[in-house]
C-alpha cells in the first residue's frame, strides 16, 4: 500500500461523514438490474464500482447519489426473479470522486487483485474494498471492509449474506469501537468438514508508541440452522476440529525476543506473519511464536520450503488450527 | 461526612447519585455481627429494603427521635428539651445519621463519590496528587505555554469539582517530536500494519498544544463494594455505559477553559488548545514549514492520502517531494522533469542565477542555455533531498510556531 499511496494523485478535501451508530441501513430496491449509473430524483447517478457474479446472482459496490450522510458505498444483491436488496456500509464519503488501487498487502487482508476505492483526505480519508465468500455450493456471501481516518486508522469488516433474498449482516468487527490505534485483517477459510466457508480475523490494539504487540486471531464459522432459512455463526472448536493450516516459526519466551527476531527475518518472511500467542494450541502457554494461516495445507508447505532455503535456524511447524 | 444533596429513604427526594452512595455504605459498614445492613449491590434505585437497613442502623447507633417524643411531635418539647434524634429510616445531609454512617466507612470507603448523571461511585484522591500532576504539567516546557497553563488548571479544576486526578500517559501523553512520529509510521509500514496516516509535523501531539490526559488510577466501586483500579483510558473492565460520562465531564471543564476535545470520534483521551473541526494539517505543516524554512521556501500541499507537499526554493515554481515522512528520512520523490522546468524558469527571470551555488557545488560549466534532465545528477537530487530534510528539521525544531490553518 506504501507505493501506491505515494503515487496518489493529489484529490479535492472532503468531510467524510461517519455513521456514530454503526449500524448498517438496508432497503430493498425497485430499480431493475442494471450495471449502468441509475439516476436519482435530483439527477445524481449511483455509481457501480464493481461487479461480483455469483452462480445465484450478483452483488454490486456502489456509491449512492448524495445523501444527507454524504456519498454512501452501497452493496446490492441482485438474483433472478427476485427484487434487489441493497445496504449501505456504515461510513460514508463525501463526494463520488474515487480512486482505484489494487490490494497489496495483509495490510488490507483481501485477496491480490482486489480493487481498494478511496476517496478524501485527512479525516475524510474512506476506502473500501469488497471481496465474495463462498459459504457452500448454493450461497455466496460478500465481506466488505473499509478503512478511514487519519491519526488512527480504523477499520470496520462486515460479511453481508443474501438470506431470503434480502441481505444480512453475518458477521461485523468495527475497530472503531476501541479507542487508539489499532489494526485488524480478516482473511477467508475455505469450507470446514462441517461447517461453511470461515472468516479468520486478525486483530491487535497497537497500544504506545514503540509497544511490542500480539495479534489476536480469532475464526468465525457459519452453520445453517436446522430449517437451513439462516446462517448461525458457531465458537471455534464446534463442529469439525481443524479449519485451516498455520505455520509457526520459533518459540519465544517474551514478546520482545519474538519481535526483534521477526525484525531480523522480515525480508525472509514477508507479508502476512503475525506474532501471536493465544491462537494456536501448539504454542506453549505464556510463549509467543511467528504465526502465518494457510487455506491449504500445500501452502503451508511450500512456504515452510521456502524458509528453509532462507537459512532460518528455528524451529518451523506447520500445525492445523482451531 | 460523605456527600449527599437531598434525603435519602422514607418520603425522602430519592436521587439516584445519594441513593446509590447510602446503599453503598449500608453495604460495606457492618453491624455487630459482622452482617451488612444492606446486602444487595448498589443500584440507586430506593426500596423499602433500604429504608429498613437505614432505620436497623439508627436504631443500632441510637440516633432516631425516641417514639414517645416523636408521637407527640417536637413543638410541644420546647421548654422541656427532647433528645435530637432523625428521624427513623430517612437520612438527611449533613444529619447525625449521614455524619454516624460517614464514621463508620472503613478507610478504604472514606471519600466515596459519585459524579450527577453518572452511575458509578469512585474514590476521590487527595490534593497532593492533584497538585503534583499540575505542577508537572506547568513545568513541561514542550507544551506551549497557553495550553500548559490551561491543562493545568483542567486537573485543579477536576479535583475541586470531583476528587479525580487526571493524569497523562508517560510514553505517548505529552509532546511528541517528528523523530517519534516518524517511528509510528515507519514500524507501522514495515509490519504492513497501517496504523496512521499522520506523518511527521502532522500529528496533533506534535506542536505542544495537544496532550493525551486520562483517568489512570482512579478506583471505583463495584456494585458490591469490591474496589477497582482504571487505566488512562477508562478500558479494563470499567463499566462501558459510564465511560462516555465521565469523558463528558473532563469535557465540560474543559470546554469552560478553553480547551477542545479532537474531532476524532474515538480519541476520547485526547485534549487540544485548538480546534480541529476545520482543520487541514497538511496546510498547517506547510505554514509551520514556510514560517521555519532556512532557505526562506515557500510550501504548499500537494493532495493525497497520506498528505504530500511540494515546495519552491525561489526558482520558478513548485517542486513535488512526497510525504512528511519521505521528506524527514531524507528520500523525497523528487522528479529531475520538475527540477528542470523550475530551473529553467529562474534563469530565464535571473541570468545570474547559480546552478553550482544551488546545488551546494562550485559553478558548474558548460551548462547548456536551456536545461534537460541529463544536466541534474543523482547527486543533484540527492542534494535537495538533504535541503528538504533540513527543512523539515527546522520545522522541528520551531513547532511553537505552528498555527492551525482551516482546510
Amino acid at each position: 500500500m506504501k507505493s501506491r499511496l505515494r503515487q496518489a494523485k493529489p484529490i479535492i478535501a472532503l468531510a467524510m461523514m461517519i455513521a456514530l451508530s454503526g449500524s448498517m441501513q438496508g432497503e430493498t430496491l425497485d430499480a431493475p438490474s442494471s450495471n449502468q449509473p441509475a439516476p436519482n430524483a435530483t439527477g445524481k447517478t449511483r455509481r457501480v464500482l464493481e461487479s461480483f457474479p455469483t452462480s445465484q446472482g450478483v452483488f454490486e459496490l456502489s456509491m449512492s447519489p448524495e445523501t444527507k450522510n454524504g456519498y454512501g458505498f452501497d452493496i446490492t444483491w441482485r438474483a433472478e426473479g427476485e427484487k434487489p436488496s441493497m445496504v449501505t456500509m456504515p461510513r460514508f464519503a463525501v463526494t463520488q470522486d474515487e480512486e482505484r488501487a489494487d490490494v497489496e498487502s495483509m495490510g488490507w487482508g483481501a485477496d491480490p487483485g482486489s480493487k481498494i476505492w478511496s476517496s478524501g483526505i485527512e479525516g475524510d480519508y474512506i476506502a473500501t474494498v469488497a471481496r465474495p465468500v463462498v459459504l457452500d455450493d448454493d450461497t455466496t456471501g460478500l465481506l466488505v471492509t473499509q478503512l478511514g481516518g487519519f491519526e488512527d486508522l480504523k477499520r470496520n469488516h462486515c460479511l453481508w449474506v443474501p438470506i431470503n433474498g434480502r441481505l444480512k449482516a453475518m458477521w461485523t468487527f468495527d475497530e472503531r469501537q476501541i479507542a487508539g490505534p489499532t489494526w485488524s485483517s480478516t482473511l477467508v477459510l475455505p469450507k470446514g468438514k462441517d461447517s461453511l466457508g470461515q472468516i479468520a480475523l486478525f486483530y491487535c490494539h497497537l497500544g504506545e508508541i514503540l509497544d511490542d504487540h500480539v495479534v489476536n486471531i480469532a475464526v468465525t464459522r457459519f452453520v445453517w440452522n436446522q430449517e437451513k432459512t439462516n446462517l448461525v455463526s458457531i465458537k471455534p472448536g464446534q463442529g469439525s476440529g481443524r479449519v485451516a493450516t498455520a505455520l509457526l516459526v520459533g518459540n519465544f519466551i517474551t514478546i520482545a525476543e519474538a519481535f526483534s527476531q521477526r525484525e531480523t527475518l522480515i525480508k525472509c518472511l514477508q507479508f502476512g506473519w503475525v506474532l501471536s500467542n493465544n491462537s494456536v494450541k501448539e504454542i506453549p502457554r505464556g510463549h509467543t511464536a511467528l504465526v502465518k494461516l494457510f487455506v491449504r495445507r500445500e501452502e503451508a508447505e511450500l512456504d515452510k520450503k521456502r524458509l528453509a532455503k532462507c537459512g532460518i535456524k528455528l524451529p518451523i511447524k506447520i500445525v492445523g488450527i482451531f | 461526612m460523605v456527600d449527599i444533596k437531598n434525603t435519602v429513604g422514607d418520603k425522602g427526594v430519592n436521587s439516584w447519585e445519594d441513593v446509590a452512595l447510602v446503599q453503598l455504605m449500608l453495604r460495606v459498614v457492618k453491624n455487630k455481627k459482622g452482617q451488612s445492613y444492606f446486602t444487595c449491590d448498589y443500584n440507586g434505585m430506593y426500596n423499602e429494603l433500604l429504608k429498613i437497613a437505614i432505620s436497623e442502623f439508627q436504631k443500632d447507633q441510637k440516633l432516631v427521635t425516641p417514639e414517645p417524643y416523636a408521637r407527640v411531635g417536637s413543638a410541644s418539647w420546647t421548654h422541656l428539651k427532647p433528645p435530637r434524634g432523625d428521624k427513623s429510616g430517612l437520612i438527611e445531609p449533613r444529619s447525625r445519621t449521614l455524619d454516624a454512617l460517614s464514621a463508620k466507612l472503613p478507610a478504604e470507603y472514606r471519600d466515596i463519590r459519585i459524579i450527577k448523571n453518572t452511575q458509578l461511585i469512585y474514590l476521590g484522591e487527595t490534593q497532593a496528587q492533584a497538585m503534583q500532576m499540575a505542577s508537572s504539567i506547568r513545568n513541561y516546557a514542550q507544551f506551549n505555554a497557553d495550553f500548559r497553563g490551561e491543562l493545568a488548571r483542567l486537573v485543579e479544576v477536576m479535583h475541586q469539582e470531583h476528587g479525580i486526578v487526571l493524569r497523562i500517559p508517560p510514553t505517548d501523553g505529552w509532546r511528541r517530536d517528528f523523530a517519534s512520529q516518524v517511528n509510528i509510521v515507519a514500524k507501522a509500514l514495515k509490519e504492513n500494519r497501517p496504523a496512521t496516516n499522520a506523518g511527521p509535523g502532522e500529528s496533533p501531539h506534535q506542536f505542544g498544544r495537544g496532550a493525551d490526559i486520562g483517568f489512570q488510577g482512579l478506583k471505583w466501586v463495584m456494585g458490591n463494594g469490591q474496589i477497582k483500579t482504571t487505566d488512562f483510558w477508562l478500558t479494563q473492565g470499567f463499566p462501558g455505559a459510564q465511560q462516555s460520562k465521565f469523558w463528558e465531564e473532563r469535557n465540560k471543564i474543559a470546554l469552560r477553559l478553553g480547551l477542545f476535545k479532537t474531532n476524532k470520534a474515538d480519541d476520547f483521551i485526547h485534549i487540544q488548545g485548538y480546534n480541529d473541526a476545520t482543520l487541514s494539517w497538511g496546510k498547517s505543516l506547510a505554514g509551520l514549514l514556510e514560517a521555519t524554512s532556512p532557505t526562506r521556501a515557500r510550501w504548499s500541499v500537494a493532495g493525497g492520502s497520506p498528505n504530500q507537499y511540494k515546495v519552491d526554493f525561489g526558482l520558478g515554481g513548485f517542486i513535488f517531494v512526497g510525504t512528511s515522512t519521505q521528506m524527514w528520512q531524507g528520500v523525497s520523490s523528487i522528479n529531475k522533469a520538475e527540477v528542470v522546468r523550475a530551473l529553467n524558469a529562474k534563469r530565464v527571470a535571473t541570468p545570474t542565477f547559480s546552478i553550482g551555488q544551488f546545488f551546494g557545488e562550485a559553478a558548474i560549466p558548460n551548462l547548456p542555455p536551456v536545461l534537460t534532465e541529463a544536466n541534474i545528477t543523482n547527486a543533484n537530487i540527492q542534494h535537495l533531498q538533504y535541503v528538504v530534510q533540513t527543512e523539515i528539521q527546522a520545522a522541528d525544531r520551531g513547532w511553537d510556531q505552528w498555527i492551525a490553518v482551516a482546510r
